[in-house]
């Protein structure tokens, strides 16, 4: 499209800074270098990812059109973006805004690029970054250029490195903070991108600040490492610190962050940073993906030991004046509201404004101003919608605008009585709607509809749910309405499914021939004290029956809660038993012909598999031993939920081992249905003919299953502690869920194996 | 003037109260059924959104989509990068190809003769701010290309090119002919040229 002197490049070339300019054109040639053959596809790959180009659902040339797995015929079938990832096929842009900071004119910008490199939609994402989807590579530096010009970088938002700092986006303007974390976030964005201590990392690293230990918004308990505004005395006098954390992480299995040190400096904070990539760098899991995030390497030394080498990590670090220099810098910076503050002033309101002001206008401590929350469908904006918004930004608030975790966008410093105008100038772009932060807005990753991941359509079933209790608030008892849902398309908790009252992940069961779409059921997640507990799978329900088992449980909560119970708490006492009896008759999957819409998909008419994602089915209508084998692993897992609700941890983890077991023995059984042999027998036999061949990974798509089971039965744990045991119980069901996806991908039959 | 990223929408004439989620299958079946010109790949629903790009059939070449932006619908033809071994002009090409499409929605049972397009109500913009920036010199490039197809497939009209003003939008017209005119008539001009 563009010419040698009429370019983004040319053009811009004033605009950018300097290095974020050179960075860009180094990705634009390595893009020319992998066209000409001469870069390993796996190279560019990790290459891309750096700078926030992301694969996306379908790039490895098959899709399920609803009859067969087709063949997608991109231009050009040999040049490759990636292992397995065609050059042509449309790619997701995940852009980085820190904190969740966005000003008006990068709205006008993330606007543009949405209409023409996208599909007009810039999507929120759970960690306050926005993507572009159905974006081809070739357009990225361009892309790139043009949001460098308003100071924004997709450096680091994909691969192996220090992602996107999150922060609290009442951050400043919070009644419960104890100082604002904005300035800090900035400071270590800054310093961490790019670094030279964080480019060897094993896997991800997410760090988040929070303002506050009580609140859910900063999240700081399922991040790799976490900041926790704090003021303490300190010689008498006092000053502002943090409670630092780490190993925090949701995932397939939850982790709950360690206190790595109490009432820390914040002049420390960017040195201890340091310290923990360089340690992470240095001893973190290189090979095996699937045990790489900092979790697993504070888990496995302990969080004594992981100090002890962080504290002398620190010694070892030479001075740098950023350290301080660029807290100071952004300390200076603050944040200024462009409205006198007024209060509202009585008069007739617009249709429907008090109702919408109860749930979407937050009273921040600055006299007569507020926060309003604009809750985002979905997390989607049109570009029309981003254009008035940055409008609106510029007429109420100027830059003070953030996106949150929870998919919505935050304009601070609404005076007051601005209010009535600022609600209907949002009506007028169709974003009016109440129930922020209740049941209604729902929090969702993109699943299926672009995830290569995805098993289950979480957007489809968040719009489906949305929409009903969207209808339905005004009839909704209190206690309902503010419980929250979140949904993941898979068990890998990009919808933070793991941190609300009601979550589901996605995931498959067979029926016949046939695969069903569901989603587990997660309950007893809790979103307060920065997501300070973790629910634990209780039902697999088809897709379409969740609707029917939110109206069950919700009914159940309103009729049998006690006093001032709150819905965790409520899950407790009745325990998973009840519940799981409650749901058992949705969770029976009818035959095709009885009820054919449950085998596809909300919002999609095809018929239901996952074949596409991983290898071709060919199921047929096989009765095998292995069947009993799972339904004992399903039993175990369950009963092991139930031990740990009922605290006792050893009981739930030898359950938990006893459905692997099963879990391992179904495998063997699929290939060989005669097999019968001990728990030493049945790993073995696993690990040499499934897990040493490949053949299970290669259906699963993940070395971290299998390894759930050789951990177990390696150690026992006698004496777990309330969170070994609540990770080995998710694990069990983990691994139960691999073997659904290994029966599911690879045909049952029979197999060369010994005992044949 | 660059015209590889050329948009065409054609207004809806009636069916705005179909709903977008019952014509899902129907872009389904056109990828089973390699119903269109080009590549196509898979379908998105934006239903959810306030005015937004609806329903999409996403290609490699060209999404189509049955569009809401500016709270009007229509089926829009979005070119993303030049057609594979085409001699036609992009102008062409895409008028070409929207209208088509919209031939082949009408005559859907999911639509059950709900739907029928405009063909005299449409609107052309370049989808490039690079290639067309907000300028006169860009209105007159693009009215300049417009005016032999326009002049030819609505012989006998009259049209009005009416100028995107807003300045943060996309270049481009909307463009209203004061006579009707039968799709399969004009699809066929096209297709004959």
């Amino acid at each position: 499209m563009s010419t040698e002197s009429n370019n983004w490049k040319t053009q811009l070339q004033d605009q950018m800074p300097a290095d974020w300019a050179k960075e860009i054109d180094e990705f634009e040639a390595q893009i020319e270098l992998n066209k000409q053959g001469k870069i390993e596809p796996r190279i560019f790959a990790e290459t891309r990812l750096r700078r926030g180009a992301y694969g996306q659902r379908y790039d490895n040339g098959h899709r399920n059109d609803g009859k067969q797995i087709r063949k997608l015929q991109y231009p050009n079938p040999t040049l490759w973006k990636g292992p397995d990832t065609h050059w042509d096929a449309p790619g997701m842009l995940r852009i980085k805004f820190p904190w969740g900071g966005l000003t008006a004119d990068q709205m006008d910008i993330l606007a543009d690029l949405a209409e023409e490199y996208s599909d007009s939609i810039g999507h929120i994402t759970t960690r306050q970054d926005f993507q572009l989807h159905f974006v081809h590579i070739e357009d990225a530096p361009d892309l790139m250029r043009r949001l460098s010009s308003v100071e924004i970088t997709t450096r680091e938002a994909c691969g192996n490195s220090v992602r996107n700092v999150t922060a609290c986006p009442l951050a400043g303007v919070c009644r419960t903070e104890s100082f604002d974390v904005t300035p800090y976030s900035k400071a270590l964005f800054k310093f961490m991108l790019g670094h030279p201590d964080a480019q060897d990392f094993g896997r991800k690293f997410k760090v988040a600040f929070s303002g506050c230990a009580g609140e859910a918004c900063g999240l700081v308990n399922m991040h790799d490492m976490g900041f926790v505004a704090k003021k303490f005395t300190a010689y008498g006098k006092e000053v502002n610190g943090f409670d630092i954390y780490v190993g925090g992480g949701l995932g397939p299995v939850p982790y709950n962050a360690k206190l790595l040190f109490e009432n820390h400096p914040v002049e420390e904070m960017l040195p201890v940073t340091q310290a923990v990539a360089r340690v992470f760098g240095r001893l973190g899991e290189k090979k095996i993906r699937g045990m790489a995030r900092i979790k697993f390497l504070v888990a496995k030394l302990g969080i004594e030991e992981f100090r002890r080498l962080i504290v002398e990590e620190r010694k070892l670090l030479p001075n740098d004046p950023r350290w301080t220099g660029l807290i100071e810098q952004y300390l200076q910076e603050g944040e200024k509201p462009s409205r006198k503050s007024a209060n509202l002033k009585a008069s007739s309101y617009p249709k429907g404004f008090l109702e919408w002001k109860k749930t979407n206008a937050y009273q921040q401590p600055q006299y007569g101003y507020v926060t309003v929350y604009v809750k985002v469908p979905l997390g989607d904006l049109t570009s029309n919608q981003l254009r008035a918004l940055a409008e609106m930004a510029r007429k109420y608030v100027k830059d003070t605008v953030r996106a949150s975790v929870e998919q919505n966008l935050l304009f601070r410093w609404v005076s007051e009585s601005d209010l009535p105008a600022f609600y209907e100038d949002l009506g007028a772009i169709g974003l009016g709607a109440g129930g922020a932060n209740t049941i209604s807005d729902i929090t969702s990753c993109p699943g299926t509809d672009t995830c290569k991941l995805g098993i289950s359509a979480s957007r489809g079933l968040a719009r489906e749910l949305s929409r009903n209790l969207d209808e339905m608030m005004n009839r909704l008892p209190e206690e309902v309405k503010n419980l929250k849902i979140k949904v993941s398309g898979c068990p890998n908790s990009c919808g933070q499914h793991h941190i609300s009252d009601l979550g589901f992940y996605g995931v498959s069961r067979k029926a016949g021939s046939y695969t069903v779409p569901h989603f587990q059921l997660v309950l007893g997640g809790q979103w307060v004290n920065n997501g300070g507990s973790y629910g634990l799978a209780v039902a697999a329900v088809p897709s379409k029956r969740i609707p029917e088992t939110i109206q069950r449980l919700t009914a159940k909560f309103v009729s049998d809660r006690q006093k001032d119970e709150n819905f965790q708490h409520f899950v407790q006492r009745i325990g998973k038993t009840e519940i799981r009896n409650l749901l058992q008759d949705l969770m029976v999957i009818p035959s095709h012909d009885a009820e054919p819409s449950l085998y596809s998909d909300w919002g999609d008419p095809r018929e239901y598999t996952i074949a596409d994602i991983g290898k071709g089915e060919c199921a047929g209508e096989v009765v095998n031993p292995y069947e009993f084998s799972v339904t004992a692993a399903e039993s175990k897992a369950f009963e092991a939920q139930v031990m740990l609700d009922g605290k006792d941890m050893k009981g739930a983890v030898d359950l938990a081992y006893e459905s692997m077991i099963f879990s391992a023995e179904a495998v063997v059984r699929s290939r060989n249905r005669e097999y019968v042999g001990n728990a030493d027998n049945t790993v073995g036999e696993f690990k040499k003919w499934f897990f040493d061949t490949g053949e299970f990974v290669k259906h699963v798509n993940n070395t971290q299953f299998a390894a759930y089971l050789f951990k177990a039965h390696e150690n026992k744990l006698a004496h777990p502690t309330q969170d070994e045991a609540h990770r080995r119980v998710e694990e069990a069901q983990l691994f139960l869920e691999a073997v659904h996806s290994y029966l599911v991908n690879a045909a049952p039959g029979p197999a060369p194996m010994p005992g044949k | 003037m660059d015209l590889r990223k050329i948009n065409v929408k054609f207004f809806t004439e009636k069916g705005d109260q179909v709903p977008l989620a019952a014509l899902i299958p129907v872009f389904h079946r056109w990828i089973q059924q390699d119903k269109l010109e080009g590549m196509l790949i898979d379908v998105t629903e934006y239903t959810h959104v306030h005015q937004g790009p609806g329903l999409l059939l996403i290609a490699h070449e060209a999404n189509y989509s049955l569009d809401e932006m500016d709270g009007k619908r229509g089926l829009l033809y979005n070119q993303k990068r030049a057609p594979e071994k085409s001699g036609e002009d992009h102008l062409r090409t895409a008028f070409r190809r929207a209208l088509q499409a919209c031939s082949f929605l009408e005559k859907e049972p999911e639509a059950g003769g709900k739907m029928k397009f405009a063909v005299n109500h449409l609107q052309v913009f370049v989808n490039d701010r690079l290639a067309a920036p907000h300028h006169s010199q860009t209105t007159e490039e693009l009215e300049r290309a417009l005016k032999p197809l326009l002049d030819s497939l609505y012989e006998g009209a009259k049209y009005l090119l009416i100028a995107e003003r807003d300045p943060k939008k996309r270049s481009g017209f909307e463009i209203k002919v004061d006579k009707l005119f039968d799709l399969e008539v004009v699809l066929k001009k096209l297709s004959q040229n």
